[in-house]
C-alpha cells in the first residue's frame, strides 16, 4: 500500500507535463478529447520505452560528441515506424492526431528521458523508466481530455480506433449548459494551469515523514 | 583526424540502420495504407452515388479549391474541395449529377469553433444544400457566416469545374 501511495506521489512530483513541463505543445493541442488523449498517449508509452531500451544498449558504444544526433536518429525512426502502423492499422487516431503523431519526434520527454536517464542506466531500468515516464504523462493527457471534453461537448466517449465501434458514450452535462470554449486554445491553457496549480499545491504540501524520507 | 573518422562512421551506421528498418516497416504497411485510402474514398463515393458502381478520378486544371474530380459512370461527378474558413480549411466532397443537382455534400475535415464555425458540418445547413441544382442561390448559416460562405464558394469552384467537364 505505501509503495503504491509512494509511487502516486512520484507520479505527481515528477510528472513530465504537470512537474517539469515537457512536452506542453502536444498536450495543448490534442487534448480535446479522450481518443486523442489515449492515442497520443500509448504512442508516446510505446516510442519512450522502446527509444530508452535502445539508447540504452548502445550507451557505450556511442562517441559522447554525437550522442544528440545518433538519439534523435533512433527518436525519429521509432516515431515514424509507428506513425506508418497508425497509418495502416488504426487510421482513426491518425485523422484525429494528424501532424502531431511526427511531432512527437520534437517531443521533449523522450530526449529529456534518452539524455537523462537511458545514456546513463541498465536496459532494464530504462525500459522501467520509459514506462513509467510514458504511464504518468498519459494520465495527465486523460485528465486535461476528460475535463475539457465533458466540459465543452458534457458528453464522455470512447471509439475503439481500430475498429471505429464506440464502446462507450456517457452523456453528463445537458446540452444548455456546456462551456464550447474549453475545446479551444483558451481552454487548453485555463484547463492546463488548473492542473499545473493542483499538482503544484499537492507537491508543497506533502506529509511531513515523507518529505524526510526523501 | 582518426577521431573524425569514428564519429562519421559511427553515425553512418547508425543512420543505415534506421534506414532498413524504415524501409522494412514501410514495405509491410504501404500496401495496407493505400487499400485503407482508395476504399475510403471509394466508400465516400459510393455515399453520394448509391447506383453508381464505376468510379474512376478526372484530370482536371490546376485549381485553388478543387484538389479532385473523381467521374460515377452514368451517374455524375464527385469533387474534393479545400476550402479556407475561420480559422482552419475546411474539407469536403461535394456531388453534383448529370441533370446538374448537388446529390452529395460531405464534410471530411471541419475545424472551426464549436457551435459556430462547425454548423456547416451539421445536418441542417447540408439538408439546406442537397437537392438544389446549380443555378440555385445557396444560403449562409446565420453565426456562421465566414465558413458557410467558404463552403458556398467552394460549390461554385466544383460547379464552374462540373460545367467544364460536362
Amino acid at each position: 500500500m505505501k509503495s503504491i501511495l509512494n509511487y502516486g506521489l512520484n507520479l505527481l512530483k515528477e510528472n513530465p507535463v504537470f512537474g517539469l513541463y515537457l512536452g506542453i505543445c502536444s498536450t495543448l493541442a490534442i487534448t480535446i478529447n479522450l481518443n486523442n488523449a489515449l492515442g497520443m498517449g500509448v504512442s508516446v508509452i510505446a516510442i519512450l520505452t522502446v527509444s530508452n531500451v535502445i539508447i540504452s544498449m548502445i550507451r557505450n558504444i556511442t562517441p559522447d560528441e554525437i550522442r544528440i544526433p545518433v538519439y534523435i536518429v533512433v527518436i525519429a525512426t521509432l516515431v515514424k515506424a509507428v506513425e506508418l502502423l497508425i497509418k495502416a492499422f488504426a487510421p482513426a487516431i491518425d485523422t484525429a492526431l494528424g501532424v502531431f503523431i511526427p511531432l512527437i519526434v520534437v517531443n521533449c520527454i523522450i530526449l529529456g528521458r534518452a539524455e537523462a536517464f537511458a545514456s546513463k542506466n541498465g536496459v532494464v531500468a530504462s525500459a522501467l523508466d520509459g514506462l513509467n515516464m510514458g504511464i504518468a504523462y498519459t494520465l495527465s493527457l486523460v485528465a486535461m481530455s476528460l475535463i475539457r471534453q465533458i466540459l465543452a461537448t458534457g458528453i464522455v466517449n470512447f471509439t475503439n480506433p481500430f475498429t471505429n465501434i464506440e464502446v462507450f458514450s456517457i452523456n453528463l452535462i445537458p446540452s444548455q449548459y456546456i462551456i464550447p470554449i474549453f475545446s479551444g486554445p483558451i481552454g487548453a491553457f485555463l484547463t492546463f494551469a488548473l492542473l499545473a496549480a493542483g499538482v503544484s499545491a499537492i507537491r508543497n504540501h506533502e506529509p511531513k515523514s515523507l518529505k524526510e524520507a526523501n | 583526424m582518426k577521431k573524425i573518422i569514428h564519429l562519421t562512421l559511427f553515425l553512418a551506421l547508425i543512420s543505415a540502420l534506421a534506414g532498413g528498418i524504415l524501409g522494412y516497416v514501410n514495405q509491410i504497411t504501404d500496401p495496407i495504407i493505400q487499400e485503407k485510402k482508395i476504399a475510403a474514398v471509394k466508400a465516400s463515393l459510393q455515399a453520394i452515388f448509391p447506383n453508381a458502381t464505376e468510379f474512376a478520378e478526372v484530370t482536371i486544371d490546376e485549381n485553388d479549391m478543387v484538389s479532385k474530380a473523381y467521374e460515377a459512370a452514368g451517374a455524375g461527378y464527385a469533387f474534393n474541395v479545400s476550402v479556407q474558413g475561420y480559422k482552419d480549411v475546411i474539407e469536403f466532397i461535394v456531388g453534383i449529377d448529370v441533370s446538374g443537382k448537388i446529390v452529395g455534400l460531405n464534410m471530411n475535415y471541419v475545424n472551426d469553433t464549436p457551435g459556430l464555425g462547425t454548423k456547416v458540418g451539421e445536418p441542417e445547413f447540408i439538408n439546406s444544400i442537397i437537392n438544389k441544382t446549380i443555378d440555385d442561390k445557396l444560403d449562409t448559416i446565420t453565426g456562421s457566416t465566414i465558413s458557410s460562405k467558404a463552403v458556398i464558394e467552394g460549390i461554385d469552384a466544383a460547379i464552374a469545374v462540373y460545367e467544364s467537364l460536362k
